[in-house]
C-alpha cells in the first residue's frame, strides 16, 4: 500500500535528528503527551548533549531548515548558553548544559537520563522519538517550572502511580 | 476562571515565568492570522503522531 503522508518541517526536522544521530531528548509538553496527557503547544522542548560536536551537528541542521538561534552561535559553543531557541515558523526550545538544577535543589544529568531514555515510533510517519523516563521528564520540567510545569508534573505523577499499581 | 478576593488568591506570575511568556507571545505574534492557523495545525498533527507513537 502507497504512504501518502505528506511530512511537514517539524517531523522533517525530528527525522533528521536521528538520522544525524544527533543525541536529544523530546521533553517539555510535547514529551507529556507521549505519556497520555491531554496538553498541547506550539511550540517543542529538546535537551541535547553538550558535546561539541553534537551541537555543531545540530545548528547545521538548523541552518537547512532556516531555523535561527536566539543566541549567538559562538556563546552556544563555548556553553555560556545553556538554554536557547531555534526559531522561525517552529520554535524549538534547546536545553544544551551537562546538567540542570531543579527548584527543590536536585540535578538531572543528560548522558544519565539520555541512557534511561525510552524509544518511541509512529508507524505513519516513519519517526522515532527518544524522551526521558518519566522521573526524568519530571525533572527536566522542574528545571524552570511555570505555573503549568506544575501542573503537568502533578498529571506525570498520577500516571507514575497508575503505572506502579 | 474567576478568583474571588476573599477565597482563592490569583496564582503570582514569576519573572522568569513572565519572560517565556513574552518570549513566545512575541515570536507568535510576528505571524498572520493565516500562518497562525497553519503553525496551530501543524502543532496538533505532530501531537497526533506523538500520541499514536508506541
Amino acid at each position: 500500500m502507497q504512504n501518502n503522508f505528506k511530512p511537514d518541517k517539524e517531523i522533517k526536522f525530528f527525522r533528521l535528528l536521528n538520522e544525524k544521530k544527533i543525541k536529544y531528548l523530546l521533553i517539555g509538553r510535547q514529551a507529556c503527551v507521549i505519556y497520555g496527557l491531554p496538553v498541547n503547544t506550539f511550540d517543542y522542548d529538546i535537551a541535547v548533549d553538550n558535546d561539541r560536536e553534537n551541537i555543531e551537528k545540530l545548528l547545521k541542521l538548523a541552518k537547512e531548515f532556516e531555523l535561527k538561534p536566539s543566541k549567538s552561535e559562538q556563546d552556544i559553543l563555548s556553553k555560556k548558553q545553556p538554554i536557547f531557541s531555534l526559531q522561525n515558523d517552529i520554535k524549538i526550545d534547546v536545553f544544551c548544559a551537562k546538567r540542570y538544577g531543579t527548584v527543590d535543589n536536585k540535578f538531572i544529568v543528560f548522558s544519565d537520563a539520555f541512557e534511561k531514555k525510552i524509544i518511541k515510533r509512529d508507524k505513519k510517519s516513519r519517526l522515532v522519538f527518544y524522551v526521558p523516563i518519566i522521573d526524568d521528564l519530571i525533572m527536566f520540567k522542574k528545571i524552570n517550572p511555570r505555573e503549568k510545569d506544575f501542573e503537568d508534573i502533578k498529571m506525570l505523577e498520577s500516571i507514575k502511580g497508575k503505572e506502579k499499581n | 476562571m474567576i478568583y474571588h478576593r476573599f477565597i482563592m488568591k490569583k496564582p503570582k506570575i514569576t519573572a522568569n515565568e513572565k519572560k517565556r511568556i513574552l518570549e513566545n507571545h512575541k515570536w507568535f505574534s510576528k505571524f498572520s492570522p493565516v500562518e497562525k492557523l497553519k503553525i496551530a495545525k501543524r502543532a496538533s498533527k505532530f501531537s497526533e503522531i506523538l500520541k499514536n507513537a508506541k
